[in-house]
């Protein structure tokens, strides 16, 4: 479980925090969508989940382990994968087959297993064809499957995702979900951020975040019946939901 | 400005991997004051296409000619041909540089030998098009704005220039449902002004709001180049290409399916809107 106990953050020199006293539980086996209007926090949010940012004050633990605590942060990034937004930000090396096993060889796998796992997440992601290619040389929805193929491969406990479909074709997108509740049955925990309604509504669970503090936390299903409390805070609901009230039947979506 | 592509090919060579061929075969046309959208499946070439046509990248093969620069010839005036048609890139924020926004959405412009007078009225009109105050916004530095701002401004700077065709690639990639419907206003805007605007997009949702016509790339090569009314009842070639109906779309189909009785042919929730309202 990762547990974010009255969290609150603020960037230096600001004078407002970004994050104001938030606490939740993350459960593994749990797909969490994360909505919110640009600036309401969901960057920030994500990244106190591995200690990447240090809450100001409150506490992140992740499977009992205190982000505040320097010993456990090897422990905790081994545990919690994350994903940036931009892939440009987190590709390090010079081919896609070197970029998915750069993390591995730095856990010291053996190499057989190493190949194994590398060619396996080259397969899942789609990534074959590339391997032998330059990052740069790739398209964006390529980089940032490639960024995500090479957090993946380590099998970590919890995914963080930082709108991780945000560059992807709409099938890439259908691949990303079809992914992410495989990795739920085995037990992974995923939090993503999101833009997309739609992308929410196949989620466990909602959180609409508005100016750092949590508005709204839920079944999406539930959750997107509120239309105009969910437009009130700078987030779309799902075509079908807008659809139903225009015809006046306000069922439910699927 | 006319754009036209004929039989345009390109190939990506790199010193680690074998040539890469990104496009094929590509011709097309494109008329003054359309409206197009470039759709495609991730490395189906949209972002290289786009390149193109500010001479970014020049054509391995066939020619591209925009207005009167035949981007064939190795002299052609690039310098001249920006100035004409503005290119936003994906991202286009991490690019500001500028200690203000006012200094930032100048700097094209200020590149393109205008006076200081001429300078300024258009950065102030290319502000007021995105939808910031210049005597708010025009002082502050770009960091202390939010990702939609920042965004804007960075358009801003490209209309700042006064393009005749104005591309943009995924313009509204990572911003949320408000900054996405800011940025279609304005690329609806300037299309109305009577201006060639390009967008590539993966949502298709967009897609069918804004565009007339659309270009579909599957693997570097033109599948179809039409109208988004033909294209979405093509929905075999847009599984082909990796691509989805859009999902207003879908839902009144569905809807349609059970019987209820649903407008033909609109695209955006406001269309249903203003039909249902004329069948009460």
């Amino acid at each position: 479980m990762i547990e974010l106990n009255h969290v609150t953050y603020r960037y230096r020199d600001d004078r407002e925090d970004v994050i104001h006293d938030v606490s939740l539980q993350f459960h593994r086996s749990q797909i969490t969508a994360l909505m919110g209007a640009n600036g309401s926090g969901k960057t920030t949010l994500i990244r106190c989940m591995n200690g990447l940012l240090k809450c100001t004050s409150g506490d992140v633990l992740v499977d009992g382990l205190s982000v505040h605590d320097a010993e456990h942060l090897i422990e905790i990034r081994r545990k919690v994968g994350m994903v940036f937004q931009n892939p440009d930000n987190q590709i390090v090396t010079t081919t896609v087959e070197r970029e998915i096993a750069f993390g591995l060889e730095n856990l010291g796998i053996e190499p057989e297993l190493m190949r194994r796992k590398v060619a396996e997440a080259l397969r899942q992601f789609h990534l074959e064809p590339m391997q032998d290619t330059a990052p740069h040389l790739l398209s964006g929805g390529e980089r940032q499957r490639l960024a995500l193929a090479a957090v993946c491969v380590m099998s970590p406990d919890y995914l963080i995702l930082d709108e991780p479909t945000a560059l992807l074709d709409p099938r890439g997108r259908a691949e990303f979900l079809a992914y992410i509740s495989q990795v739920r049955k085995s037990g992974t925990g995923v939090v993503f951020v999101t833009q997309s309604a739609e992308e929410a509504c196949g989620c466990d669970r909602l959180i609409i975040l508005d100016s750092g503090r949590i508005a709204m936390d839920g079944p999406p299903a539930g959750i997107f019946r509120e239309v105009e409390q969910v437009h009130r805070l700078g987030v779309q609901v799902p075509v079908a939901v807008e659809l139903s009230v225009l015809f006046g039947s306000g069922s439910d979506a699927d | 400005m006319r754009i036209e592509f004929e039989n345009v090919g390109f190939n990506y060579v790199s010193m680690t991997a074998a040539p890469f061929t990104a496009l094929s075969g590509l011709s097309f046309r494109i008329e003054s004051g359309e409206m197009v959208a470039v759709v495609g499946a991730s490395g189906s070439g949209k972002t290289t296409l786009i390149q193109h046509m500010n001479g970014l990248l020049r054509a391995a093969s066939g020619s591209v000619r925009i207005g009167e620069h035949d981007l064939t010839d190795p002299s052609a005036d690039l310098h001249g041909l920006r100035s004409h048609v503005g290119v936003v890139f994906q991202f286009p924020e991490i690019q500001l540089f500028e200690e203000t926004v006012a200094l930032d959405v100048a700097f094209g412009p200020r590149n393109l030998c205008w006076t200081q007078d001429k300078v300024r009225e258009h950065v102030a009109s290319a502000m007021d098009m995105v939808g910031l105050d210049v005597s708010v916004f025009g002082p502050m530095n770009p960091f202390q704005l939010s990702g939609g701002e920042r965004r804007r401004v960075a358009i801003a700077g490209v209309l700042a220039m006064d393009p005749s065709v104005l591309v943009l690639d995924e313009p509204t990639a990572g911003l949320d449902w408000r900054g996405t419907q800011k940025i279609e206003t304005i690329l609806r805007h300037y299309h109305r002004i009577g201006r060639t605007v390009i967008f590539v997009s993966h949502d298709m949702d967009m897609v069918a709001r804004l565009a007339d016509r659309v270009l579909v790339l599957n693997r570097g090569r033109l599948i179809f180049d039409g109208t988004k009314q033909a294209l979405f009842r093509e929905e075999k070639l847009l599984e082909e290409a990796g691509l989805e109906t859009p999902y207003l779309v879908r839902a009144l189909r569905k809807i349609a399916s059970m019987g209820v009785r649903v407008p033909e042919d609109v695209y955006s929730m406001e269309e249903v809107r203003t039909r249902l309202k004329i069948k009460d």
